[in-house]
């Protein structure tokens, strides 16, 4: 467990390393991208730009400025070219609205997957599961910056003469009013679980159904179980140990601005509209914070998971 | 499969193993299972008619979107008509509404707002602006056939790109093992590390302003290929992975060990041997992965990073439809559901396609 | 300025125009008495404002370059010197300069060339420390510490050059004397320089205390000599405006009526638009977005104003290209626009201009016939003409900006229609101007704006069509206009003394050139003059706003 865990701490530190090197590569050479003339903004002499290239390192080769922006960011100090902002400090800022949005869709779509599993599962065949299956497949099938629209279009007063239920976007902090913290989200919340929901009702379902046919589940009813409903409540734990490796990941990847478009489409100024921001400005130093806090989620989610699914599989042995 | 003394109800099993339990004996012997597959998938009739949209959405948007636009809407799909008006009942109407503006001393400005573009028009003038115009004075209706030609050929070529390259490297990774295996591996890792949405804007923003000129490859700003090869790059972990997690389980099989006995290299092997039979996992794939990168090109084209205008496709257009959302909302909605319909129709396909090629498969979409 | 950053280098330099001394020059409106504030009458204070507002970029005095945030420094950061706080309307009133921190406008010698300001006594900063007339040096030093956009604008000062060739380590003007005791300024300027005192009323030279660190300060910004201060700054989310607890009131500066302004920063102009409209804010800062503005203005007609604006939308032409480098190219441009299409893409929020000066300048005159009537078959007739027929034209634009996507969009169709075959390069705005300032980027054509940084027509040719001030990247004169004769004409017009310079011959001679350059020279394609909107929640009194030239003060707003 111990090596594994080296192992692995070791591979995420290289994986980080990697993905940080390769943003900066890929921002590196754009055009328009010369930070120097950008903050140079309108005084623009040539020895304006010679002095800021100067005082940004901007004039040594790619792996020393890259290593230096490393440095900086790691340390807290990194700011942006566009606006001057501490980029650590934003996307603390951004945490909390990421987090409501995130942790929240998640429950509900952790919840209404398994659900949706089990139900659909129970009535294998019939016309329930089918009704289910197909609203599955549909939510799946969304675009999630249509819902988004859509939902704002029929709920938020977008259209003059339809309903307002619903506030238009934004945030509320939930130390400032609970309520409204909850109102805001709801929307949002279900935007980003209807993806989900459906998948892991479908990937709940068939693995129930396959666990079903397998021999300790056979033995079980030739030991007299006989009613769906008890075999399925048999079979669920192991049914789950995949659901829960496809949770861990995808929570992480939510987590870490995979809800970018959630956050765009209600206006939630979390870390993945942050991201967003940054991409239209194309300002480096806060792309390199957000990809870093994102992929430094995904792995080391992923490395929770394979743990977790040790634990919860005796038959897997960690390597 | 039933078994003595439950009630057979209580066990209906789902399509695949109802399909799979009715064969039997002669009906399968000496088949080879391509053609069991077939008929499993023939006797589907879900995934049929399914299959049957997908490829009606096809023809629309390829072969007949310039047959609609030559001789029905008789509009191009960028042809930009702001001035324009049309003619209905006898009255003038302005495809983007007129505005009139007064001033008053103090610099104020008196204005009637302007700059609606007509809604659906539904056949009142003909056939031109069946859904109405778009914010340049564009016909939705052939801007959806021709957008939906270019978001479907980002689809389909990007995932046909992913699939054969992270087939090789699959194969490459699962059969030489090793080092090879290791490199191949953490390169999946790294990609797929990435967040998807942050890395396919980013390659996407980046090439987008100049393009790629590297080499022998020379893609303008713009093109269509820019966001193709990103999507294609960001879902190759997303097929390889399974692919190289079966490929080393048919890795220490009789049939490769056979072959290696007889002498047939790696080449041979890989290809000849192992490649058949990941074949129907490769097909399974492919079709979901015809739908993320369809569902992919809207995501990027509504942050900006995708296709770039004038092209279109059902990306940009919910992306403009965005500024008319209170006021045309159709502009909007109808390229979505067009999306919604095309991803349902591949999804449906390929469930009854999994369905078929092995009934109790665990082939899924895997992270 | 361009409603999104770019200014190009040391426009003053070129600039050698005679001193303006404004009051005695401007419309003769009340000479040199202060007028009393504009705003409601007294005891119309309140609590707490509370505004959508768009991004600005800084918030601080020294960096902006963003109308979103000059229009809460108005009343925050003040220099030397004011444009006046009142609804200026159209023409002279638009150029009226006050007195704020200096006691009064600057003695000066017969050409300008050395000014004395006297302080007010007894005023302090948001922070309690006295407000030193030695501030003055060390904000415009702070400025180039800090390579502040608006270092060009001091090019003309006595003794600049050491810190313009190396301005993070500027350390002294030589051209600026002070002393704190007398409470007296003494700013000496190489040349004669008409607009020099308009540059005085720019925020760059609003005064902070010299304890300012050197470097952006946003957390929190800057001390504050006006009457309200900047408590907080949340870069992108909020700032909030509390009353300066030592402000002293300066005639011809309003108070302000609330004692607290609470503004939320939203780009989103729907969502703005939305919060305001459902009351929960007083007041949009954002532009109404198009969709929206028909059935807000039925139904809101008495809380929407909307307001026209010193700035021009233009096409530029590259004429160091082809094939706008041939002179009937341009002329088939300006004939292949529809400038009444082009307000209708923009939802209405647009005045229609054949003209490169704004209507609000006292130097502008409508030209008369309207010299390009849209017609297609004229353009094409000159692309004919022209041989260069068939070329491929890139055309540059925002891609995040809607009416400019649309105006640039209408612009490709139109050169299509026209014999060219055009493409799009649409950028974000962020980086726009940096891309289309580059001479490397070769841009043909493209959407550009110039929005007034002080009204005088220095500020638009000297910068944008002046052939000395081409450079190769961070340029303003996109179109790379170089004539002899217009040239000519910008720099002699820019070198007249101060009783000459506000002359109606001289606004005639500025309005010729105008004429020449958009007939004879066909040096660009302007279309319209920018319209924008003020939204007020039903609580607030709309004939409390006032638009002092380029947006509302919040100062001055009040309640029904």
């Amino acid at each position: 467990m111990v090596t594994f865990l080296i192992r692995r701490v070791f591979g995420m530190v290289i994986v980080l390393v990697l993905v940080s090197f390769i943003t900066y590569v890929i921002f590196f050479k754009i055009p328009g991208g010369d930070p120097a003339q950008h903050i140079a903004g309108r005084t623009a002499t040539p020895a304006n730009i010679a002095s800021i290239r100067e005082k940004l390192g901007l004039n040594h080769n790619v792996v020393v400025q890259w290593w230096d922006m490393m440095k900086s960011l790691l340390g807290g100090t990194l700011i942006s070219y566009y606006d001057g902002t501490n980029v650590v400090q934003q996307i603390k800022e951004g945490l909390p609205e990421t987090f409501s949005l995130c942790i929240g869709a998640a429950i509900i779509w952790v919840g209404f997957g398994v659900l949706v599993g089990v139900i659909s599962a129970v009535k294998a065949g019939k016309a329930g599961d089918k009704a289910i299956t197909a609203l599955a497949l549909v939510g799946i099938s969304l675009p999630v910056a249509w819902l988004g629209l859509v939902l704002r279009y029929l709920f938020c007063g977008e259209n003059p003469n339809g309903l307002a239920w619903f506030p238009d976007g934004g945030y509320v902090p939930l130390t400032t009013n609970p309520w409204q913290w909850f109102y805001h989200l709801l929307l949002p919340w279900f935007t980003l679980a209807i993806l989900f929901i459906g998948f892991y009702g479908r990937v709940l379902r068939s693995n129930i159904l396959d666990t079903i046919n397998e021999d300790f589940v056979r033995t079980a009813k030739a030991k007299g179980l006989s009613s769906r409903r008890i075999l399925v409540k048999h079979t669920l734990r192991a049914s789950l140990i995949p659901i829960v490796t496809l949770f861990g990941l995808d929570f992480a990847a939510v987590l870490g601005g995979g809800a970018i478009i959630t956050e765009v489409v209600y206006s939630i100024q979390g870390v993945g509209y942050y991201a967003y921001q940054s991409i239209n400005t194309q300002d480096l130093p806060p792309l390199m914070g957000v990809t870093l806090y994102g992929a430094a989620f995904i792995v080391v989610f992923s490395t929770l998971v394979d743990v977790a699914y040790a634990y919860l599989d005796p038959r897997i042995r960690l390597t | 499969m039933a078994t003595p003394g439950t009630t057979q109800e209580e066990f209906t099993l789902d399509t695949a193993a109802e399909l799979a339990a009715e064969e039997g004996g002669s009906k399968i012997e000496g088949k080879s299972p391509w053609v069991l597959a077939g008929r499993r998938l023939r006797r589907n009739y879900t995934a049929l008619v399914f299959l049957a949209i997908f490829l009606l959405i096809v023809f629309l948007c390829f072969v007949f979107a310039p047959i609609y636009s030559s001789h029905l809407s008789h509009l191009g799909p960028d042809f930009e008509n702001a001035s324009g008006v049309i003619h209905e009942n006898g009255k003038t109407i302005h495809i983007i509404s007129q505005g009139k503006s007064t001033f008053g001393k103090d610099g104020q400005v008196h204005t009637t707002a302007a700059g609606i573009p007509i809604g659906p028009q539904l056949g009142k003038s003909g056939v031109a602006y069946f859904f109405g115009a778009d914010q340049q004075g564009r016909d939705i209706a052939t801007r959806l056939l021709y957008g939906g030609r270019n978001t479907l050929f980002i689809g389909l070529v990007a995932a046909a790109i992913c699939t054969v390259i992270a087939i090789l490297l699959a194969l490459l990774a699962a059969y030489f093992g090793g080092a090879t295996d290791w490199i191949i591996s953490r390169a999946f890792d790294l990609i797929w590390a990435f967040p998807v949405i942050l890395l396919g804007i980013a390659l996407g923003t980046a090439l987008n302003i100049n393009g790629f000129h590297h080499g022998p490859i020379n893609i303008a700003a713009g093109s269509l290929w820019i966001p193709t090869l990103v999507i294609a790059f960001v879902f190759i972990p997303y097929v390889g992975r399974p692919l190289r997690g079966q490929v080393l389980a048919l890795r220490n099989r009789e049939f490769v060990e056979a072959s290696t006995a007889q002498g047939a290299g790696p080449l041979r092997i890989m290809f000849t041997e192992l490649l058949p039979n990941i074949a129907s996992s490769v097909l399974v794939l492919f079709t979901l992965i015809v739908a993320n990168a369809i569902l992919t090109e809207v995501a990027l084209s509504f942050l900006g990073a995708g296709v770039q205008p004038p092209h279109p496709s059902w990306g940009t257009m919910i992306a403009n439809g965005q500024n008319f959302l209170s006021t045309r909302p159709w502009m909007a909605i109808l390229p979505g559901i067009m999306i919604t319909i095309t991803v349902i129709s591949l999804n449906v396909f390929g469930d009854g396609l999994r369905d078929a090629l092995d009934p109790r498969a665990k082939v899924k979409m895997e992270h | 300025m361009r409603t999104k950053r770019v200014r190009s280098v040391a426009i003053a330099a070129v600039v050698t125009a005679g001193l303006v001394l404004v009051v005695s020059a401007c419309g003769g409106s009340g000479g040199s008495s202060p007028t009393t504030t504009t705003s409601a009458a007294q005891g119309a204070t309140f609590s707490n404002l509370k505004v959508v507002w768009g991004l600005p970029d800084y918030l601080d005095p020294g960096l902006s370059y963003k109308l979103q945030s000059w229009q809460a420094f108005q009343d925050v950061y003040l220099p030397l010197l004011a444009k006046r706080y009142g609804t200026c309307g159209v023409g002279a009133g638009c150029t009226k300069i006050i007195p704020a921190i200096a006691q009064s406008l600057p003695q000066s010698n017969a050409n300008g060339t050395d000014l004395k300001f006297t302080i007010r006594k007894g005023l302090k900063y948001s922070n309690g420390e006295t407000i030193k007339a030695s501030d003055f040096k060390n904000t415009i030093i702070r400025d180039f510490r800090l390579n502040s956009p608006g270092i060009g604008f001091f090019s003309n000062i006595v003794g600049i050059d050491a810190c313009e060739g190396n301005p993070t380590k500027c350390s002294d003007i030589s051209g600026i004397t002070d002393n704190d005791q007398a409470g007296t300024i003494e700013i000496k300027l190489s040349k004669p320089q008409s607009d020099f005192l308009y540059i005085l009323t720019t925020f760059f030279t609003a005064l902070v205390p010299s304890s300012t660190p050197q470097k952006d300060t946003e957390n929190p910004p800057p001390a504050a000599d006006g009457p309200y201060y900047f408590a907080s700054y949340k870069p992108s989310r909020s700032f909030v405006m509390l009353r300066n607890p030592h402000w002293k009131p300066i005639p011809g500066i309003p108070n302000g009526n609330p004692d607290k302004v609470t503004a939320l920063l939203i780009a989103d102009q729907s969502r703005s638009a939305q919060l305001v409209q459902s009351n929960q804010y007083d007041y949009d800062e954002n532009t109404l977005p198009t969709d929206r503005l028909q059935q807000l203005q039925k139904n809101y007609k008495n809380q929407i104003h909307l307001w026209r604006t010193p700035s021009t939308n233009y096409f530029f032409m590259n004429e160091r290209l082809a094939p706008f480098n041939n002179i009937k190219a341009r002329e088939a441009v300006n004939y292949a626009i529809n400038r009444q299409t082009l307000v209708n893409l923009y939802g209405g929020l647009g005045v229609p201009t054949w003209n490169f000066l704004p209507p609000t300048y006292p130097q502008y005159k409508k030209l008369s016939p309207t010299p390009y009537p849209y017609s297609l078959s004229k353009a094409k007739q000159l692309v004919q003409q022209s041989g260069t027929k068939g070329m491929t034209i890139g055309v540059y634009t925002e891609s995040d900006v809607a009416n400019r996507q649309a105006a640039g969009e209408y612009l490709q169709g139109q050169l299509n229609k026209i014999g060219y075959h055009a493409v799009m390069h649409e950028l974000g705005s962020a980086n726009y101007f940096v891309i289309i300032g580059n001479q490397k980027t070769k841009a043909q054509i493209g959407f550009t704006d110039w929005f007034e940084d002080y009204p005088y027509p220095t500020d638009w040719f000297t910068v944008l069509e002046y052939g000395p001030n081409i450079h190769d990247i961070h340029n303003n004169n996109v179109s790379n206009v170089n004539f002899g004769e217009t040239n000519n004409t910008i720099n002699h017009l820019g070198h007249l003394p101060p009783t000459q310079a506000f002359s109606s011959s001289t606004n005639s001679d500025w309005a010729n050139l105008d004429k020449t350059l958009m007939t004879k020279y066909v040096s660009e394609a302007p279309f319209l003059n920018e319209v924008i909107t003020s939204f007020f929640s039903t609580r607030m009194n709309p004939s409390c706003d006032v638009f002092t030239d380029l947006f509302d003060d919040v100062a001055q707003m009040c309640l029904k």
